[in-house]
C-alpha cells in the first residue's frame, strides 16, 4: 500500500476497515472531492485536516454511507458510528429521549454504558436538551456515538465549540471508550489540541488532493509538529496559487 | 499529559518511564500499566503506547510477558545508569571537540582533573 506522501505503510497491515477508490463527489457545479483513494486500517486514530469548506464533512458522509459517490467505489465495514458536526438534538427533547432514539436505531447500542458515562459528566436522563451547555451537548453527542458498537467511528469536529478543559477531558474520554481494534477518523481544523491523539493525518487541501502521513514519522524525520507542517503546506499552496494566477 | 509535538511522542513516553525507573517510582519486576491504562494516562493512541513499549523492550528496559503485561526488568536500573553515564561522556567529548581539543589532549585533561580531585580528597 502506498500513500500520497510517498511513505510506505508498515507491512503486514491487515485488510482495511474501509476503502475508497477513485471517489468523486460533485457539490453544486464542481467536484468537491475528485478521485479520492483512501484506506483506513483497524486500530488507528486518523485526523482529517483541512480548512473549512474543503470537503472534510462530505468525505465523512460518504464513508458513513449517508451520501453516495458520483463515481468510484467505497467498500468495507458497515459497522459505523457517525457524529455530524452540527447539533443533532431537538431542544424540546430530554436526554432520555435521545438515549431511546439511539437505542432503537442502533443494534447493540450500549445503553448502560452511555447512562454511566453521562452520569459522570453530570448529565442526567431527565434533563432537557435546551438546558444543556454547548460543552454538555458535545459531550452528549460524543457519548452516544461512542456507545454505538462499531468498528469505525467518524467524528466531525467533535470538540469544536468546547473550552480547552473540555477538549482535554474529551481526548481522554475518547481514548478510554474507543473499542479495541476500532478506528476513528476525526475531522478537524484545530490541530493543536488533538495532534497527539493521531496516528496518521490526512490533509485535505484545495484541488481535493490527499496528503497522508504518519505523525510520529513526520516528527522523527522532519523534527516538526503536525501543526507546523500543515501550516507550511497551506503556505506553499497559497504561493503556488499566486504563481499560477 | 502534554508533549512536545515536534518530537516523536513515543520517545518522550519512553523517557518518562525510564525516569520513573531511575527515581524508583517503578521498581524492578514491577508491572507497568496496561496499554489501555497508558493511553488514558498519557493521552495518546494505543499504537503510540505499543511503539513506546516495543522500544523499551528492544532496549532491554522492560520485558513483555504474553497475555500478562509488561514488566520492569531487574537489570534495567544498571542499564539505565550505564546509558546515562554514556550520554554524559558523549556530551562532554563533543563539547571538548567543539573547543578544538584532540583525543590526546582530552585524555590528558581528564587524567589531570582526576589526579587533582584525588589530591584534594587526600588533604
Amino acid at each position: 500500500m502506498q500513500n500520497n506522501s510517498g511513505i510506505q505503510e508498515k507491512p503486514g497491515c491487515e485488510e482495511p476497515l474501509i476503502s475508497l477508490k477513485g471517489v468523486r463527489k460533485r457539490v453544486g457545479d464542481r467536484f468537491i472531492l475528485n478521485r479520492i483513494d483512501l484506506a483506513v486500517p483497524s486500530g488507528r486514530i486518523l485526523g482529517l485536516i483541512g480548512e473549512n469548506g474543503v470537503g472534510k464533512s462530505t468525505l465523512l458522509r460518504l464513508m458513513a454511507g449517508i451520501l453516495l459517490p458520483d463515481d468510484g467505489e467505497i467498500a468495507g465495514t458497515r459497522r459505523i458510528a457517525y457524529a455530524p458536526d452540527r447539533d443533532i438534538f431537538y431542544n424540546w427533547m430530554k436526554v432520555q429521549d435521545a438515549l431511546a432514539f439511539y437505542q432503537g436505531y442502533y443494534r447493540g447500542f450500549r445503553t448502560k454504558k452511555a447512562r454511566e458515562l453521562l452520569e459522570t459528566a453530570g448529565i442526567s436522563p431527565g434533563m432537557r436538551i435546551r438546558t444543556l451547555s454547548k460543552g454538555q451537548r458535545e459531550r452528549l453527542a460524543l457519548t452516544l456515538t461512542l456507545s454505538i458498537e462499531a468498528e469505525l467511528y467518524l467524528l466531525d469536529e467533535p470538540f469544536g465549540g468546547a473550552d480547552p478543559a473540555f477538549k482535554r477531558e474529551a481526548r481522554i474520554f475518547l481514548l478510554k471508550n474507543l473499542p479495541d481494534g476500532a478506528s476513528a477518523v476525526i475531522a478537524t481544523h484545530l490541530l493543536k489540541d488533538l495532534e497527539q491523539l493521531f496516528d496518521e493525518v490526512i490533509f485535505l487541501t484545495g484541488g481535493s488532493e490527499l496528503r497522508r502521513m504518519e505523525t510520529e514519522e513526520l516528527r522523527e524525520t522532519r523534527g516538526m509538529s503536525v501543526e507546523q507542517y500543515y501550516l507550511e503546506v497551506i503556505r506553499r499552496e497559497k504561493q503556488e496559487e499566486k504563481l499560477s494566477e | 499529559m502534554e508533549f512536545r509535538n515536534e518530537q516523536p511522542i513515543y520517545l518522550q513516553i519512553t523517557q518518562k518511564i525510564k525516569e520513573q525507573i531511575v527515581n524508583g517510582s517503578l521498581g524492578p519486576d514491577e508491572k507497568l500499566p496496561s496499554v489501555r491504562e497508558c493511553t488514558v494516562l498519557y493521552e495518546v493512541s494505543a499504537l503510540t503506547i505499543q511503539r513506546a513499549m516495543q522500544y523499551l523492550e528492544s532496549e532491554g528496559v522492560i520485558s513483555s510477558r504474553k497475555g500478562v503485561g509488561n514488566f520492569v526488568r531487574k537489570e534495567s536500573l544498571e542499564l539505565l545508569r550505564h546509558q546515562m553515564v554514556r550520554m554524559q561522556v558523549q556530551e562532554f567529548v563533543q563539547t571538548m571537540r567543539n573547543c578544538g581539543c584532540g583525543p590526546d589532549e582530552i585524555l590528558a585533561l581528564v587524567r589531570e582533573e582526576l589526579s587533582d580531585q584525588s589530591e584534594n580528597e587526600k588533604r
